[in-house]
């Protein structure tokens, strides 16, 4: 029985050793990848080092922060809660049924200095279901919003991927370039230099400065589209820091309210504040957000998704079409996606404005 | 009675010669002429030998070529007619010019293979030198010496100068002309031996037989002249279409990096709207799980 047994595990590892073996040998055959790492691997490093930074950012930083904010308040709650006795016996000389009253306020604040905290958590996680929805019941769950955020988001990647493939690349035979990009829905490609040249036999003529570059074309758009991301991103951060700010300073400011005029001056402003941040802005964000992309589609939707340019392969040059005007449709696309993204970094002005009744 | 039988008789001869089958006709019998029947057998005869004499020449050639073609000495015989053929054919239409240019066009490119693998080397190096053991490093140096300089270099030189050529007037004319240089480089360098040959033959002559041998020297003296000028030309072409060629080479190149810069922006974008992702989750995690440590 033992030699069974023990004839069996041999053949259990016999078998790991080989299938571990036979692996490593898969595992040799694989493509070798490119060895310096891409933009797009820069940015997604810069994923993983936020997700690191930020916990970070609140566990050893605001947390401490939040604790001393804590004791500070109750420090001045009590302050306020005694300075605002004197007052009110002063002012009604001697004790009436407003000091009740006054003393249930302290009591309902004193007890928001401690729960103001996880009521401003509360409210954001609230605003952000209003926004995107239950995401526990999956896609069936999201916001109207939401999806309307991205939808034109992923209908703008894909609309400017075909607006820069059509316009500035070109596609080749690829037995001509033997460093050559490929992807697998382009293939084989090169990129346009300059937005007309094919016709005129002379090499100096093509590097005059009469013909427009078109890499420097790219860059513009691509700046305009930075700007664009830029101000999506802006938006996505300032929502988080605010309402983390404001869980920071939510207790001083219910201390505060201990006294009536100083709760008229501060703390009421601050809770409209959190109010509007928490519950209304995520939604007010997703749908500015959109907005910007659904201008960024319509400047897209300008570009031709068909390629602009044939590559003649006997004179190794990049033959556009005489009715295509790449460099007025990148302009007004350009020109576009910069209002958009400017739009996006101005809205939260314009919307503390609009909420406090400015505009 | 007599008549009676008579006349039997003679009906039934009657009848039997109408019921009798005529015979065939017998031919006549041939001459038999022994003295012709002699002389032709001899004409066969000498026919056959003909014949035979054609049989054993076939033969015999047939013979000498399996000889030549299945013996070493028959098949290096073959050989070293056929290469004695080809250097006479390689002697008649080269030229030195044509050797001394392919020299330096291979010195040029040996120089820049070199200098390259001396990079290559000196990048090793460096890293050696700051204590960084990297061989992946190492080999992807030597992937790119592999791909950018012997890659570009041999499959493709010739047939981008051709398509250039074709589209650059300019450089075409160049093309022609350098073309032109050499075939007079060429015929200059022939007439050049072909004095210096009449030279030293007339030098070996008698001092009284000699003759024409100032005339020789300077028809030397002018070919060698025409040739400096020729060759001088000759390489101010080369270098024109060399850095002509360059600089197709050098936009190809940005056309590629173009498209790789492109290709990168795009990936890039995309990697954004992930990296946005993540981070709008970081955040969102950070509020909760800050609730959850409230709670």
């Amino acid at each position: 029985m033992f030699i069974t047994t023990l004839q069996k595990r041999m053949l259990r590892w016999l078998t790991s050793a080989l299938i571990l073996l036979g692996s490593a040998l898969i595992a040799n055959a694989q493509t070798p990848q490119p060895s310096g790492p891409s933009l797009s691997d820069h940015i997604a490093r810069l994923s993983i080092k936020a997700s690191q930074l930020l916990p970070y950012l609140q566990n050893e930083v605001l947390s401490h922060i939040q604790d001393w904010v804590y004791g500070i308040a109750v420090a001045v709650a009590v302050l306020v809660l005694l300075f605002s006795f004197l007052r009110l016996w002063r002012e009604n000389a001697g004790g009436n049924s407003n000091l009740i009253f006054f003393f249930l306020r302290s009591l309902f604040f004193f007890g928001l200095v401690g729960s103001s905290v996880w009521i401003i958590s509360q409210m954001a996680a609230t605003g952000r279901e209003i926004a995107e929805g239950n995401e526990i019941n999956g896609s069936a769950g999201r916001g109207l919003l939401f999806e309307f955020y991205k939808a034109q988001r992923d209908s703008f990647n894909e609309s400017y991927e075909k607006l820069v493939m059509g316009t500035f690349t070109v596609k080749v035979d690829g037995s001509d370039f033997t460093v050559r990009p490929s992807t697998d829905t382009a293939g084989t490609f090169v990129g346009v230099l300059y937005d007309s040249e094919g016709t005129i036999k002379d090499l100096d003529k093509k590097l005059s400065d009469s013909s427009y570059t078109l890499p420097t074309l790219f860059n513009l758009l691509n700046a305009a589209r930075t700007i664009l991301e830029a101000g999506d991103f802006w938006l996505l951060l300032l929502g988080a820091v605010l309402v983390l700010i404001f869980k920071v300073a939510a207790p001083l400011m219910m201390a505060v309210a201990i006294d009536q005029k100083l709760a008229h001056k501060v703390t009421y402003p601050f809770a409209w504040g959190a109010g509007v941040l928490t519950l209304i802005w995520p939604a007010v964000s997703y749908f500015i957000r959109a907005l910007a992309y659904l201008f960024g589609n319509m400047a897209m939707a300008l570009g031709d998704s068909e390629p602009l340019y044939n590559w003649d392969n006997a004179t190794m040059y990049a033959i556009k079409s005489n009715f295509a005007s790449p460099v007025y449709v990148v302009a007004i696309a350009t020109f576009m996606m910069i209002i958009a993204g400017g739009c996006l970094w101005i809205s939260p002005y314009l919307a503390y404005r609009f909420s406090m009744g400015s505009i | 009675m007599r008549n009676h039988l008579s006349r039997y008789a003679i009906v039934g001869l009657l009848l039997g010669l109408l019921l009798v089958p005529a015979l065939p006709v017998q031919a006549q019998f041939t001459v038999w002429d022994p003295t012709n029947y002699a002389l032709q057998l001899a004409k066969k005869i000498e026919e056959a030998n003909r014949w035979l004499e054609t049989i054993r020449h076939y033969a015999t050639m047939v013979d000498k070529t399996i000889q030549q073609l299945t013996t070493m000495q028959g098949i290096l015989r073959n050989v070293d007619e056929q290469l004695a053929r080809n250097v006479r054919l390689v002697r008649f239409i080269s030229n030195v010019g044509q050797i001394v240019r392919g020299s330096f066009q291979l010195k040029r490119q040996l120089e820049g293979m070199i200098r390259y693998r001396i990079a290559m080397l000196k990048a090793i190096d460096d890293r050696l030198r700051n204590g960084i053991f990297d061989p992946e490093r190492d080999l992807q140096d030597l992937e790119n010496y592999l791909k950018f300089t012997i890659g570009r270099s041999a499959d493709q030189t010739v047939a981008r100068l051709d398509k250039l050529a074709r589209n650059d007037s300019q450089l075409e004319s160049w093309c022609i002309r350098r073309t032109q240089v050499q075939k007079d480089l060429a015929i200059t360098r022939g007439v050049l031996k072909q004095a210096e040959q009449q030279l030293e033959a007339e030098k070996n002559k008698s001092d009284v037989d000699q003759s024409s041998v100032a005339h020789l020297n300077d028809v030397i003296l002018r070919q060698q002249q025409l040739i400096a000028e020729l060759e001088k030309e000759h390489a101010e072409l080369q270098d024109k279409i060399t850095e002509r060629v360059a600089k197709y080479g050098l936009r190809l190149q940005d056309m590629e990096n173009f498209a790789f810069s492109i290709m990168a922006a795009t990936d890039g974008w995309l990697s954004l709207q992930e990296t946005k992702d993540q981070i709008e989750r970081t955040l969102t995690d950070l509020i909760n799980n800050t609730q959850a440590q409230q709670r």
